[in-house]
């Protein structure tokens, strides 16, 4: 079937907003704050703070496909990070790394088996394990605001620099990549990634074609907790490598607002690994071009909101068109007599 | 009772959707102070008749005149101006909330919620109607039966004058039925009118006033209920002639390769048959008879109470659908391909390919050459219309090309045992033909096949014996020269009750 402009244009609109914006915090840039923008330098920096996020968003794009959400990731991965810096000071790298890599997993999968086992939207679910992963991150450390540090080799998985130009790239970076690969060959390469996509678009046919829903749910899970996992390590080396309860806390929203936005359709339904990572990279873009032009932070905020509903509202629209004309009937009413 | 003014007149009422006439000129009176069945059977209009009266539907010709009104199309708040209420057979109450907040729904009895008020309104219908149900009990507590009697208060507490009953009996038990006839006559005598929906004939002859009667969305006639028999209701629901063609099988007719003994769940009771190789197996009843239900028993996406399956004559352990399609070679076609087939939103080869997807992969990664040539052949043999296999996605494409979607997706399993629910509805003529084809095919490859349809012509026209399905049970089982119309409608139609009072 070939494609009209339109379509291409619906497939690369979000790239294309990416493509824009650059362009316009590349002009604002000079004439506002007075310092070039549009520089390797600023474009690594910015690269190297979204990494994490990216990882993340790989696998919430699972769950997302799959036709769940997850509101506790950003909790998840705080109690991961905790117990990772508590276990290397009292073992060693390998044993945290590995653990906590599994923990990520188990902590996930448990959301799964809870989603599986009640059959109510994850909404309520992940709300839940929410509340225990924050109580329980306090109570690992004592309840107070303590901040724990990593080892060196900890924090140079993520973390290390490779110089570029006038800029250094994080490995971060790159670790991004490779779990971005690794998810995109997933989805689009297994049977587990056609199931699912299957389950987002249609769980009853899933159902009825012997694949068992239940334990599909607490596989794409668990599968997103290891990149949950990955991501807090890539996110430990970048911060530099101090660790507290309140680390990665709030990033779910973002994640989940940047994949929604690149046109991963939240319930399931549609959307591509591509589509988050260009989403999750116009919030960063924004987040980072407006505290490049001193705009207050607050107005991010209110920027974000809009082209988050902006994004909702032009794929509603184009969904309900569809349906419209799919509605459409030729011909005309009989005539009465 | 001609002499009477009728409360609810309906005239030459047309309807038509894409490719099929719903209500051909249909003109029915009903007259107050009468119980006026409408009967015909799966698809002769009923429903969209009904959902006219309502305001659900706008007719496309026919006026419908209320109270001496007369309108081109009834609205919902129209028809409950003058008092039309319907009930449905989905309940349509709020279930968190008590019996007499149900009743008192949607009316203002004060400017604040009046509890004693809503409890009394309620006893009073309860007493009234002589039965007990507590007006403070929440709807989800009560059973069916009594549910149905909150239902009826909620319309009769508005001053309704035609009552409208769709199937109303099919939930209840014996006991509660007659608890709703007694009701319903107490209302005939007040003088409401009544449409009663059933498609149980002795309820028919025990209720009502006068009977209509709709086939294919023609109006056949209307009979005064003492005047006529069961029989010649059957005559006429049926008294239709048979048109369609279907294409010549040459299949010979070999061993038996599914048996069913006894088999119980999903809500059906004891059903035993055979198929056999090169045969076509229709299943026939009403909508609700559990045909679908124990076929889905049988393809293990619900669980087995009691009974036996048996595959080319061993017992078949089938727990989930992935045993019946890879262990023993049994797929399924779903009546509701849009719920339950297929994908929409994925393209055709993605579709095809999908029950098989682990036997095309290696080390979990799909082999994408395999998975072209499969959907290559299947798309071929189904003769799909479409630009592209890999790139169409199945929500473009017509009914007829969406059904044999899902019939490739499921014959490229390679089953031996396939049965077919509702194989050709909502497709059109020309596809219809192609799927009987592909039946006749299957045939004559020697596989078994089994056809659950509600079409009649369908049924005689393709099935070489058929198994009637009376509610939620065996009827009867008809070899090829005792098929006839009035035999399977007449054995689809009788009801528990009935036989329960025989037995008595």
């Amino acid at each position: 079937m070939k494609k009209g402009i339109s379509e291409y244009l619906k497939d690369y609109m979000m790239l294309l907003v990416l493509v824009v914006l650059l362009i316009v915090f590349s002009i604002l840039g000079p004439a506002v704050a007075g310092r070039s923008f549009f520089n390797l330098k600023n474009l690594l920096t910015m690269l190297n703070q979204n990494a994490y996020l990216v990882i993340l968003g790989v696998g919430i794009t699972f769950i997302m496909l799959g036709g769940g959400m997850d509101l506790s990731t950003g909790f998840l991965i705080s109690t991961v990070g905790v117990c990772m810096a508590l276990l290397e000071s009292s073992s060693n790298i390998v044993v945290a790394l590995i653990c906590g890599i599994l923990l990520a997993v188990l902590l996930s999968a448990f959301n799964g088996v809870m989603y599986s086992w009640l059959q109510v939207f994850p909404f309520i679910i992940t709300l839940g394990t929410q509340y225990i992963l924050n109580g329980a991150t306090y109570l690992l450390t004592g309840g107070i605001s303590k901040t724990n540090y990593v080892s060196n080799a900890f924090k140079l998985i993520g973390g290390s620099n490779i110089t570029i130009g006038s800029g250094a790239l994080k490995t971060g970076v790159l670790v991004m990549i490779l779990m971005v690969v690794i998810g995109s060959f997933i989805l689009n390469k297994t049977y587990f990634g056609r199931n699912v996509y299957a389950l987002g678009s249609n769980p009853d046919a899933v159902a009825l074609s012997g694949v068992s829903v239940a334990k599909m749910r607490v596989a794409i899970f668990a599968l997103a907790g290891f990149f949950f996992g990955i991501a807090q390590i890539v996110n430990i080396g970048t911060m530099g490598g101090a660790v507290n309860q309140g680390l990665g806390i709030g990033s779910e929203f973002t994640v989940m607002a940047g994949a929604m936005l690149g046109g991963v359709k939240m319930g399931g339904g549609g959307g591509k690994m591509s589509n988050m990572v260009i989403g999750v990279m116009i919030i960063g873009l924004l987040d980072y071009g407006m505290t490049f032009l001193n705009i207050n932070q607050y107005w991010k905020y209110v920027v974000l909101g809009i082209a988050l509903l902006a994004a909702v509202t032009m794929d509603t629209l184009q969904t309900r068109a569809a349906a419209n004309a799919a509605k459409k009937v030729t011909g005309s009413a009989p005539a009465a007599k | 009772m001609t002499e009477k003014q009728p409360i609810l007149s309906l005239k030459d009422i047309m309807k038509v959707y894409p490719g099929v006439i719903a209500l051909n000129k249909v003109s029915i009176d009903f007259y107050p102070g009468e119980v006026h069945a409408l009967i015909g059977e799966n698809g002769a209009g009923k429903s969209t008749f009904i959902k006219t009266i309502t305001g659900a539907h706008a007719p496309d010709g026919g006026t419908i005149t209320v109270d001496g009104e007369t309108y081109s199309a009834m609205t919902p708040a129209l028809a409950r101006k003058h008092g039309i209420e319907c009930i449905y057979q989905e309940f349509n109450l709020i279930d968190v909330l008590s019996a007499a907040e149900n009743i008192c729904y949607g009316e203002r009895l004060g400017k604040l919620v009046d509890q004693k008020k809503m409890r009394k309104i309620a006893k009073d219908l309860f007493d009234d109607f002589g039965v007990d149900i507590d007006p403070d009990t929440p709807v989800r507590n009560l059973t069916p039966g009594h549910m149905q009697i909150v239902e009826i208060a909620k319309a009769v507490s508005k001053q309704t004058r035609v009552l409208i009953l769709d199937e109303p009996t099919a939930p209840l038990s014996v006991a509660e039925v007659e608890i709703l006839f007694r009701i319903v006559r107490r209302l005939r005598d007040q003088g409401v009118a009544i449409i009663f929906i059933s498609h149980r004939l002795d309820e028919v002859f025990e209720l009502t006033d006068r009977v209509s009667i709709l086939r294919d969305g023609e109006y056949i006639t209307t009979l005064n209920t003492k005047d006529t028999d069961r029989a010649e209701l059957i005559r006429y629901m049926v008294g239709r002639e048979m048109t369609a063609t279907f294409p010549p099988r040459n299949a010979q007719i070999g061993e038996v390769a599914l048996e069913l003994r006894n088999l119980t769940g999903n809500g059906v009771k004891n059903i035993s048959f055979q198929a056999h190789r090169g045969e076509v197996l229709g299943i026939s009843g009403l909508v609700g008879a559990g045909r679908t239900e124990i076929m889905k028993v049988v393809f293990g996406s619900e669980k087995k109470q009691w009974g036996e399956v048996l595959v080319n004559g061993k017992p078949a352990d089938i727990r989930s659908p992935k045993d019946a399609m890879h262990k023993y070679g049994i797929c399924l076609i779903p009546e509701d391909r849009k719920r339950e087939g297929c994908f929409l939103g994925e393209t055709i080869s993605w579709n095809l390919v999908y029950n098989v997807l682990e036997k095309i992969s290696h080390l979990t990664v799909v082999n994408a050459k395999k998975e072209a040539e499969i959907a290559d052949y299947y798309g071929k043999t189904m003769r799909i219309k479409a630009p592209d296999l890999k790139n169409t996605k199945v929500m473009t494409l017509s009914g007829g090309n969406q059904q044999k979607v899902v019939v490739g997706k499921a014959l490229a399993t390679q089953s031996d045992i396939i049965i077919f629910d509702e194989p050709t509805r909502g497709i059109d003529v020309g596809a219809k033909y192609e799927i009987y084809e592909l039946i006749n095919g299957l045939c004559e490859e020697g596989k078994c096949v089994v056809m659950i349809t509600s079409d009649m012509e369908e049924l005689l026209g393709m099935s070489d014996r058929i198994v009637v399905f009376g509610e939620k049970c065996l009827a009867g089982e008809l070899t090829k020269e005792e098929f006839s119309q009035e035999r399977i409608l007449d054995m689809a139609s009788t009801s528990d009750r009935e036989t329960v009072k025989k037995e008595a």
